[in-house]
């Protein structure tokens, strides 16, 4: 497929076309909402400007366009492939905020609104190729993010939620800048490449190591990895279920775009120089990693809420991510790019069921989802493929995301022998961790007798959502190269900026 | 290559079965409920894989490298290696394919009738068997260790919702479908426990070797440039996997209670697949394992121990699914015994280069794999058989029955010629598999450092055939002779013909399958090391020599004599009642007394010791079984769990601890990077 | 002229005592206060760099985090306001539902 399709359209801005077709939708939902009264109608709108989108994205990535403007944002392989990831989010989402009953009906056009412009700011992370953009494009998204918390009906336990997420969201916000103020003062320069080259002539400072500390502190605040992820389970639970979707699929994986273009680059970048801490910067993400994944799935274990359980499940599947950060090489981002869009279809599915079931009256407890198989047989077993899913079992595509992912930190850096062997054996062992609270999930749908027996019938846009989300999950598992393909493009590109 | 090229049709016809059944079954009949669709599955698959192994053996593959590989690139690695799919046929691959799905095809055919009565969800049954045979057939045919893994976690999924069947159906029982969820669960976390470790054996192979590929790993050339201890490492957490799936100790906890599960289940689990996975996972990586000579005295002793351990507690257990499940676990330990045997002494024999060792160790890996098959049918038998009892009597408990000979001709014929193949009693085809693991593993004793190590294994094995017999037969006579209780008078009698029919036909098979050692068997699966290469089948046959072997060695004999007395003594005990059991749980002067007065019955005397002892012993291996091993693993997961209560207590919903723990976790960051920094010589 | 360090402990004694009002005070009105005051310690930093280094990146900077804080507390006051009609109460003691 050709760009100049779109180029020829947008000109010089062709990097940012598919963020100004959603700016467009953003700026029209409230209107729309206002005029129309019909909450049908903005869904529609807003499907439509985000498939646009996609599609425009698509045409471009298809076309291996590469291109930049002013030196802030560039659009290139690894850009297309996290851009067409974030819309993919907001398409799941955006399908069943409609039907769902949790979402807000009054300003339901604010909230479309303030969706997409969250989406925006994902895809300005993705595309950034400047600290200040990163700033920006991940502010966009929090601030967005806090009010679509607290846009949920009847419940104030989202109150609560967007209270807290506010709070720390804050003070994460000031730790980041900090951090980015001292790694300005140490090298100069705000532009990533920029960066990574005064890394290759500049050895480690004790402000450099401020900056670092506090940046992964701020960024690990949106993956949250441990310890900065007590905020995680409280806003899932209180936020309607698409906003913890989103907030799980979306924002989760914008924080991780965020360590690969900053940290990734910049250490890996480091290696050449002998006095520079890539080795033991290394090992701290390694332990970071560690403590993420094995924290996240001990306290798994001892939830009764499905949404804390998924929150936590998250928090681990996070933790897996950052063995790309401790590994450090191409196969690996491989990997983790290819767990994030598996992640999406699992996670992102299993919070949809979650968010449909609350919709026809059945609670957020695990008790509440006894003798499920034999009320809604679809969505019990879609839940059951999520789940061994995300336990990676398989063929499903958590398995082979994963193997991808452990494989990268056992076969090391270039087929030498791997240092990283251990992490990958306590990945493997977190999996099987994992799956005694997923098969409690299990047990109580398909084995254990619930008090009702009457079939559940969920809001149709929910369905299409989770189906599309269960074929994702099987052919992803099948057909791995569907996704390789590109991931392995995108890697090499975010590698060529070292 | 006419059919060999169609093997990806073997796992793949069930699995559409599967599908079709699954997800359009309530379109079929009420009364079968796809069953008959699935029956015609795995039968083609059936007469597929018998078509791909005729041809395979006449081929100029099978005489020239002993395999057919074909792969197909699956995913690529940036790394500079390929994930494949494709197919590995050998002799042992066929032997998996054919046995496989012409066990569960009976299985399923005897299902039509046993699982009349279960209504609506026999589509869910027959679509999860189809998945089940799928996962053991893809295993079979799989040519990487990734894609039988894929298919290893296919069939313990199964397992998981088919041992948990009944589950659902007692809505007023609930001690029932609590036990069959609890077993379900205890089913795969267990079997999990093992695929960890499989898995971890598997990424240190990718790691070592760069690929999973069989005809890869399994190759002279890359196996001499990959480190030792790298391989060792794998071979033992590839076998921890095969210990998980095959039940083995310590992991064989779950086994007997997955009986909870239809006996139909039980049957396909013990008998054609799922068990079966172990064994055949460990002859698979024979080429592995053998480099190094401990790994298989590990796994000899293991299966040694199971073999004697589970027979114990077979001894003294009143419900009749559970003495055939022990016995499993006990049949299977024979099996590992036999292929760590024959893999001892073709590890020395590699090490100093004698041939004759290999060809002798060659022996053990034939009677291993002769065992496993032949198992597959006796077991399936007993099972089918015992599932026929139960469907009558509507019990398990053996007390409960007796007497069932007069209005069970068939089961009961059928159920003896079963128990009289796994006893080993001689010309079925259960002795013969047992007398040449039993020779092998004496053979093996002369050999190397640790030989003591089986000679003990061999006195196990030798005392754990007399149990062997006298516990089948003790299940025989309590079933079918001695007085009615209560339930037998109210049996249906005979089972219907879709019941019947399998069992026959397995009975033929159980009898006669052990004569295939005579013509050529051991020829088609003799392992030789040609350049350091492994290769499978070629070898002369030993034919008629065998039989020599066999009853020109004393030994032979006194197995012989102990299974004949084993038996006698259960004849006496539980049908004529002229040796009280009882008698043995406590009452020792009387037992004296008697033993003293009744002159005749006193050649037994020191059986009857011996036995008493296995009785205490079992005992005492009961208790450990349940109180430690069972208490280790519960407090095991007690504490993962505790531990998350803990660690969520800190989870205080304060947003100023929150804030804490960020500023907190700041600080922690600091030290570690300067921890880091000092230790690792940064700064 | 000042010593860069100077400014540098300016800023980080600013941004310690926002980060000790974040994990003391109760109110939650102190509480964005708070993050203020660390912000504002970034900004700081950002200036003197600024100038010490002769560019104008970090100024521009400057200005994108005063109006995403501006931002940011605009919305965290309007989230606070809706969790006063719910609560009652702006302490943070009292917003503890959800937990564990």
């Amino acid at each position: 497929m050709d760009a100049s399709v779109i180029t020829n359209i947008f000109g010089d801005f062709s990097a940012m076309a598919p963020m100004i077709v959603m700016i467009l939708g953003v700026l029209l939902m409230p209107a729309l909402y206002f005029t129309t009264k019909n909450r049908v109608v903005v869904t529609a709108a807003m499907l439509a400007f985000t498939a646009v989108s996609a599609i425009v994205n698509l045409i471009l990535l298809l076309g291996g366009y590469n291109g930049d403007y002013l030196g802030l944002f560039e659009y290139d392989a690894f850009s297309g492939l996290m851009i067409l990831l974030f819309q993919i989010v907001a398409l799941l989402i955006g399908l069943v905020t409609a039907s769902s009953t949790e979402v807000t009906r009054l300003h339901y056009g604010a909230f479309m609104s303030l969706l997409m412009a969250a989406t925006v700011g994902m895809m300005f992370v993705a595309t950034a190729t400047d600290l200040v953009v990163i700033f920006v494009g991940v502010e966009l998204a929090s601030i967005s993010s806090y009010i679509l918390v607290s846009m949920k009906r009847n419940d104030p336990r989202a109150a609560e939620a967007a209270v807290k997420y506010v709070i720390i969201g804050g003070m994460s916000t000031a730790l980041t800048v900090y951090g980015i103020s001292m790694l300005y003062g140490v090298v100069g320069v705000t532009n990533l490449a920029a960066i990574a080259d005064a890394m290759q002539t500049q050895g480690f400072t004790w402000a450099f190591a401020i900056a670092m500390i506090t940046m992964i502190a701020g960024y690990g605040f949106k993956i949250a990895s441990v310890p900065f992820h007590m905020w995680a389970p409280d806003v899932y639970e209180g936020a309607s279920t698409p906003v913890s979707a989103f907030l799980a699929v979306g924002s989760k994986k914008m924080g991780l775009i965020v360590f690969f273009k900053i940290f990734l680059v910049m250490f890996v970048a480091g290696t050449t120089v002998s006095t520079f801490a890539t080795a033991e910067m290394q090992y701290l993400f390694a332990i970071i990693a560690a403590i993420t994944m094995t924290v996240g799935n001990i306290v798994a274990i001892a939830q009764t809420n499905i949404k804390r359980m998924l929150a936590y499940s998250s928090i681990a599947q996070a933790g897996y991510i950052l063995i790309v950060m401790a590994v450090m090489s191409e196969y690996a981002l491989v990997g983790g790019i290819f767990h994030m869009f598996t992640h999406v279809f699992m996670k992102g599915g299993a919070f949809l069921i979650v968010g449909a079931l609350i919709c026809v009256g059945i609670g957020e407890r695990i008790s509440d989802y006894r003798g499920l198989a034999k009320r809604a047989p679809f969505l019990a077993f879609a839940m059951l493929l999520f789940l061994f899913s995300l336990a990676g079992i398989p063929p499903l595509a958590g398995f082979t995301s994963k193997f991808v992912l452990f494989s990268a930190a056992i076969y090391g850096d270039g087929g030498a022998t791997s240092q990283w062997v251990w992490l990958a054996f306590l990945a493997i062992l977190n999996s099987a961790i994992s799956l005694y609270y997923y098969a409690r999930v299990v047990k109580a749908m398909y084995i254990e007798k619930g008090e009702s027996a009457e079939r559940i019938a969920v809001p149709l846009p929910f369905l299409i959502a989770i189906a599309i989300c269960v074929v994702a999950v099987i052919v992803l598992g099948v057909y791995p190269q569907a996704i390789l393909g590109p991931a392995a493009d995108a890697a090499a590109a975010l590698f060529s900026l070292v | 290559m006419m059919f060999i090229e169609y093997t990806w049709l073997v796992p793949l016809i069930p699995a559409i079965c599967f599908l079709i059944v699954g997800f359009f079954g309530n379109m079929f009949d009420k009364r079968h409920g796809g069953g008959f669709l699935a029956i015609a599955g795995v039968a083609v698959s059936c007469v597929l894989s018998v078509l791909i192994s005729a041809e395979f053996f006449m081929s100029s593959a099978y005489v020239d490298v002993g395999y057919v590989a074909k792969s197909f690139t699956w995913f690529a690695f940036p790394g500079g290696f390929d994930i494949n799919i494709g197919y590995y046929v050998d002799t042992l691959s066929c032997l998996m394919m054919m046995f496989a799905s012409f066990i569960s095809m009976l299985i399923l055919i005897y299902s039509l009738g046993y699982m009349s009565e279960e209504g609506k969800r026999k589509q869910r049954y027959f679509a999860e068997v189809a998945l089940f045979v799928t996962g053991m057939l893809g295993l079979a045919v799989s040519n990487n260790f990734l894609m039988m893994f894929i298919f290893w976690e296919v069939m313990g999924l199964c397992s998981y919702l088919l041992i948990g069947f009944w589950s659902f159906s007692h809505p007023e029982g609930d001690d029932a479908s609590d036990n069959a969820a609890s077993a379900a669960k205890k089913a795969f976390l267990v079997t999990r426990l093992g695929d960890v470790s499989l898995m971890a054996g598997l990424f240190i192979l990718l790691f070592a070797f760069k690929s999973l590929d069989y005809t890869v790993v399994f190759d002279a050339a890359s196996i001499a440039a990959v480190d030792h201890n790298l391989i060792v490492l794998a071979s033992l957490l590839i076998f921890g996997g095969a210990i998980g799936k095959s039940a083995q100790f310590p992991l064989l906890d779950w086994l007997p209670d997955a009986m909870a599960g239809p006996t139909t289940v039980s049957a396909l689990i013990h008998a054609a697949t799922m068990v079966k996975a172990g064994v055949y996972l460990v002859a698979r990586c024979f080429p592995i394992f053998t480099e190094a000579s401990g790994v298989m005295l590990f796994v000899a002793v293991i299966g040694g121990f199971t073999a004697f351990f589970a027979a114990t507690m077979a001894m003294n257990n009143m419900n009749i699914k559970k003495v055939l499940a022990y016995s499993t676990l006990s049949q299977l330990g024979y099996m590992f015994l036999a292929l760590g045997a024959g893999g001892y002494m073709i590890a020395i024999g590699m090490e100093s280069g004698n041939t004759a060792l290999i060809a002798a160790g060659s022996v053990g890996y034939v009677a291993g794999c002769l065992h496993m098959v032949n198992h597959a049918f006796f077991k399936a038998l007993l099972f089918l058989g015992s599932g026929s009892v139960i469907h009558s009597t509507g019990t398990e408990d053996m007390r409960e029955m007796g007497g069932l000979e007069s209005k069970m001709k068939v089961t009961s014929i059928t159920m003896l010629i079963g128990s009289l193949s796994i006893a080993g009693f001689p010309f079925f085809a259960g002795f013969w598999s047992k007398d040449l693991i039993l020779e092998q593993v004496l053979h093996a004793g002369d050999y190397g450092a640790a030989g003591w190590v089986f000679i003990v294994l061999w006195l196990l094995a030798v005392v754990t055939a007399f149990m062997t017999a006298f516990y089948m037969f003790r299940m025989w006579y309590m079933t079918f002779r001695g007085p009615m209780h209560k339930k037998s008078e109210h049996s249906h009698g005979e089972s219907p013909r879709s019941m019947t029919i399998p069992l026959m036909v397995l009975s033929v098979f159980a009898f006669g399958f052990g004569f295939v050692l005579f013509f050529g068997f051991d020829s088609l699966l003799s392992i030789q090391i040609i350049g350091g290469q492994f290769r499978m089948g070629g070898m002369e046959s030993g034919g008629a020599h065998y039989l020599v072997e066999f009853f020109t060695n004393v030994w032979t004999y006194v197995t012989i004599a102990l299974v004949l007395l084993a038996i006698y003594l259960a004849k006496n005990m539980y049908e004529l009642g002229k040796i009280d059991p009882a008698r043995f749980n406590g009452d020792g002067e009387s037992w004296l007394y008697k033993a003293l007065t009744e002159r005749w019955w006193f050649p037994q005397l020191y059986d009857q010791l011996s036995w008493k002892l296995g009785y205490g012993v079992a005992r005492g291996v009961e208790f450990i079984d349940s109180n430690i091993i069972d208490g280790s693993v519960n407090g095991l997961s007690n504490a993962v769990a505790g531990s998350g209560e803990l660690v969520s207590k800190a989870q205080t919903g304060d947003v100023n601890n929150y804030a804490s723990a960020v500023i907190g976790g700041l600080i922690v960051l600091f030290v570690a990077v300067v921890a880091l920094f000092v230790f690792m010589g940064g700064l | 002229m000042i010593p860069v360090e100077y400014f540098l402990a300016l800023a980080a004694i600013l941004f310690a005592i926002g980060a000790y009002g974040v994990m003391t005070k109760v109110n939650t009105i102190l509480v964005l206060m708070s993050i203020e005051l660390m912000l504002n310690a970034a900004n700081i930093n950002f200036v003197v760099f600024s100038g010490f280094l002769g560019d104008a990146m970090g100024q521009v900077f400057v200005l994108m985090v005063i109006s995403v804080a501006a931002a940011e507390v605009a919305v965290g006051i309007a989230i606070l306001l809706n969790a006063y009609k719910i609560k009652k109460t702006t302490e943070v003691t009292a917003l503890t539902s959800m937990r564990w």
